[in-house]
């Protein structure tokens, strides 16, 4: 196992080091650059525009400019915004427990809801609940989350002049705002996973139900409650995880349209606004930060597979 | 608030759709009079009624002595205004967050309009809550100066007079200190250096001197008119603290000032707040306690905060307008025309001698192929106004083009596809395929202005549609490289010099049609130098009639803008361009 998460550990960095190249070029094949973002038609002179190109380092090489970048991603800093002159990383520190706290929230109801209507639909399988609990989760899985979101803030204003309070506060600030604020786009957020980890608890519950030891649990005489809880959803719930841990980089796009919706002041709202500038450091230092977020949770599902099941050896 | 609700409505961040759209009006009434203290009544001075005029053409009356007087000027209003003070006002401040807090080194509408509240100026525009549904204008009226300049005869020399009470924030390291001339002298020779924005300064400004503690005076290298409108832009020239100017070279970390509101808080992506300045000199403004400013960015979600009554007042977007209407019957909507310009441009037909729009005759052709009857009715509900390259909000120096001072050059803007047809032919147009380039990036709404344009061109011209992101818009089509013709936007710039010279100005880089046209640098020459209001309007006329003929660029039509008030909200006097905290500051919550 230590070799393995080592052996993994190691790949990351090439990994990483392939997403620096990507997102460094990619931003840059953008048109425009920051200066002519921030000036749009404003006039200055040529010789001010240049002092300020030059001020921002964008007149230096392509190479010169990704070492710089690598130099801050080595330093930690992530760089500093062209714009506002701000680290990166200062930044991120103020943006990131809302995103997560959306994420985690998103992900806590979207497994609250779909593991139980998952497990009930294999369990009275082609009966209305299961008909029912299938159709929420296609409705799920093809309701686009920013046009749910759209919905939810558009009519209880117009119905019953209602709409989400607006200033963002931490949780560790006012848990009782926070909370207001965050839940409707968790849940709206959650609906993104839940569909996909119902179906696939429903299929994999269905799949275990029929398995010879959960036969020879009922022979037993073990209440169902016991089989089902302790036999079958064990085993069933192996790939929900991967796919929980797979849902990551959905939750990760689908919370920047949160953000922006319901303006919260996380990582997605802040990458906006940096693609929308083209300041580079910022879009550079976030998309790295969330490549190393999706290659540390994808080693942690494959990680946790050693846990939830001892027949999975590592080589 | 309306800038980041106007931004929103044509879609993308940009400083230029939010100044060319959200402008929040100044329809000033009538720029009162007393300019006088200003006028010692020498002979080697031009008095400030015959020199300085409102960009509108209202003539500036000097009276003698005293303080000026303009409407919406909180320091010189002639009655102490009634009004209630207290309570907090909410409000959408911005769509994204600022980038920075420094005027001087953030050339940006961000930056501009949250300091705005707590650094002041020498002039600012006036306000007014009279007049809506008309074009908001540019009148100058001061802030902490005391009258407009006394201007030498020679145009080179604004002499300046602050008012005496001016007071720096009790804030260290300025601790209410009195505000001085040596003050402003070292903020001018310091913006003059450093600031982005400098660079229309330094080509006119020469020295600035402080005799005395009120005293300013600016020596100019060449006579120029237009320096009153520019110290009242909000693009410029701020008031800022010179011991942090020395100290730190910038006021990025600091909010320092000595404007109507003390800065309080700033949190990413939430919120913006500042608090009542209780020493401002321009008592007994403000009148809420404080101003809670929220980033928001998205325009359903200001919509239902507004209708769940949580902000005080949102700029619909014209698709949002009958919604608001019947969901919130009690709210009070004004609606004012924009001072943006929609106009087509010519990208390499000039520079490179490239058909057909080398030709004037096919750019006249563009002009007569677009029915702006017709695109007013489809898209403003028949209330547009047709463009000039003069904002229609400069009074009199916009030129009507249905007016009759317009003179032959009329013709060109009568929708007329058959004459059109007849001009393309004769030019030797052959159906060459020309793009026509445009962004989308604006927001849906200039989108379909832009194609419905496409579709009227279409009848004498092989078009081929160029839908380019903003990004790639601003960095290569608006800065005028490529090919082919382009329906696009300018934002309300304040003076008619400004937006000339945008236009015209060879060595401008936002003359996007390249044009060089002898006839037009010399009015354009002429005009910055003529100080009397008439002459001067002549001119700029004339330079609309020039381009009316030659059709360098190509006039669109422009139309509504709204903004939904609480019944709660008293006093609501729109401003022009971003000074918004001016509007802010004359409000109260009833």
């Amino acid at each position: 196992m230590r070799n393995y998460v080592l052996r993994r550990l190691l790949l990351m960095i090439p990994t990483l080091f392939g997403v620096t190249i990507l997102v460094f070029a990619m931003v840059r094949f953008l048109p425009g650059d920051t200066l002519t973002q921030m000036l749009g038609e404003y006039r200055v002179s040529i010789k001010t525009s240049q002092d300020l190109r030059h001020k921002m380092g964008l007149d230096r090489p392509a190479y010169q400019q990704y070492f710089s970048f690598l130099g801050d991603v080595a330093d930690g800093s992530l760089g500093k915004s062209l714009r506002s002159d701000r680290s990166v990383l200062f930044d991120l520190r103020q943006r990131l427990p809302a995103t997560f706290e959306l994420g985690i929230l998103a992900i806590l109801f979207s497994l609250a809801i779909a593991i139980p209507i998952g497990v009930l639909s294999a369990l009275w399988q082609d009966t209305w609940v299961d008909y029912g609990a299938r159709s929420f989760a296609i409705l799920a899985l093809s309701a686009p989350s920013f046009w749910i979101a759209i919905l939810v803030i558009t009519f209880p204003a117009i119905w019953w002049h209602w709409s989400p309070p607006v200033g963002y506060r931490h949780i560790w600030q006012d848990p009782a705002k926070n909370l207001q604020i965050m839940l409707l786009p968790a849940v709206i957020l959650g609906l993104v996973t839940n569909g996909t980890v119902m179906r696939l608890t429903r299929a994999q519950m269905l799949e275990v139900l029929r398995q010879d030891y959960v036969r020879t649990a009922r022979a037993k005489g073990l209440r169902g409650s016991t089989v089902i809880v302790r036999h079958a959803m064990k085993n069933a719930l192996n790939p929900v995880i991967t796919i929980v841990g797979l849902q990551i980089p959905i939750l990760i796009g689908g919370s920047v349209v949160m953000e922006s919706i319901f303006s919260i002041p996380g990582m997605g709202t802040y990458l906006i606004q940096a693609i929308q500038g083209r300041d580079y450091p910022i879009v550079q230092g976030v998309n790295l930060l969330v490549a190393t977020v999706v290659i540390v949770a994808n080693l942690a599902v494959d990680v946790s597979y050693g846990f939830l099941d001892p027949r999975v050896k590592y080589a | 608030m309306r800038y980041a609700d106007e931004r929103r409505r044509w879609g993308r961040i940009s400083r230029r759709r939010l100044i060319g759209t959200t402008a929040l009006g100044g329809l000033s009434a009538a720029f009162l009079a007393a300019c006088g203290g200003a006028n010692n009544g020498t002979n080697n001075t031009k008095p400030a009624a015959a020199t300085q005029t409102s960009v509108s053409g209202a003539s500036t009356p000097a009276t003698g002595g005293g303080a000026t007087s303009a409407a919406g000027s909180p320091a010189a209003a002639s009655a102490p205004p009634a009004g209630k003070p207290g309570g907090t006002l909410h409000w959408n401040m911005l769509a994204v967050d600022p980038t920075g807090f420094d005027p001087y080194a953030d050339f940006n509408y961000q930056a501009h309009l949250t300091t705005l509240f707590y650094y002041s100026r020498l002039y600012t525009f006036a306000t007014n809550a009279d007049k809506p549904g008309a074009f908001w204008d540019y009148q100058v009226t001061t802030d902490t100066a005391r009258a407009l300049p006394e201007i030498a005869d020679d145009g080179q020399t604004y002499t300046i007079k602050l008012r005496p009470d001016i007071k720096w924030q009790n804030l260290p390291p300025m601790n209410g200190r009195p505000l001085t001339a040596a003050d402003v002298k070292f903020d001018m020779e310091f913006f003059l250096q450093n600031a982005q924005s400098r660079d229309v300064f330094t080509s006119v400004v020469d020295s600035v001197q402080a005799p005395d503690d009120t005293t300013v005076v600016i020596k100019l290298k060449l006579p120029y008119v237009a320096l009153t409108n520019l110290l009242a832009a909000p693009h410029y020239f701020y008031l800022l603290p010179p011991d942090l100017l020395q100290k730190d070279g910038n006021v990025k970390n600091t909010h320092v000032g000595s404007g109507p509101f003390l800065w309080d808080t700033y949190e990413p992506g939430v919120r913006i707040t500042y608090k009542k300045n209780p020493d401002y000199y321009g008592k007994p403004y403000p009148f809420v306690d404080a101003s809670e400013g929220f980033i928001i960015n998205d325009p359903n979600r200001v919509l239902s905060l507004f209708q769940s009554n949580q902000i005080d007042f949102m700029s619909p977007t014209i698709d949002q307008l009958p919604t608001l209407k019947q969901t919130k019957p009690d709210a009070k909507i004004l609606e004012y025309f924009v001072n943006s310009l929609s106009f087509m441009y010519f990208l390499d037909a000039i520079p490179a001698n490239k058909p057909p729009f080398n030709d004037p005759r096919a750019r006249q052709a563009a002009s007569l192929l677009l029915d702006r009857d017709g695109y007013a009715k489809l898209f403003f509900g028949g209330k547009g106004t047709w463009d000039n390259v003069i904002n229609a909000g400069m009074g009199d120096f916009y030129l009507d083009p249905k007016g009759k001072d317009i003179g032959d050059t009329a013709q060109w803007f009568k929708f007329d596809p058959q004459k059109a047809k007849q001009l393309l032919s004769a030019a030797g147009y052959n159906n060459t395929e020309i793009p026509y380039h445009y962004s989308p990036g604006y927001g849906k709404v200039f989108a379909g202005w832009a194609e419905a344009v496409l579709a009227m061109l279409k009848e004498g011209f092989n078009l081929k549609a160029v839908p380019e992101d903003y990004g790639a818009y601003i960095a290569n089509t608006f800065a005028g490289k490529g090919s082919g013709m382009v329906f696009g936007l300018q934002t309300d710039l304040t003076d008619p010099d400004l937006m000339l010279g945008r236009f015209f100005s060879p060595d401008n880089p936002l003359n996007n049609s390249h044009v060089n046209d002898p006839q037009i640098n010399n009015l354009l020459a002429a005009q910055r130098k003529e100080f009397d209001h008439e002459k001067r309007k002549q001119i700029v006329w004339d330079i609309q009639r020039r381009n009316a003929e030659m059709m360098f660029y190509v006039p669109g039509v422009k139309g509504q803008t709204y903004t939904a008030l609480q019944p709660s909200l008293k006093n609501f006097q729109p401003t022009p361009t971003y000074g918004f905290a001016d509007t802010v500051t004359r409000l109260w919550l009833g």
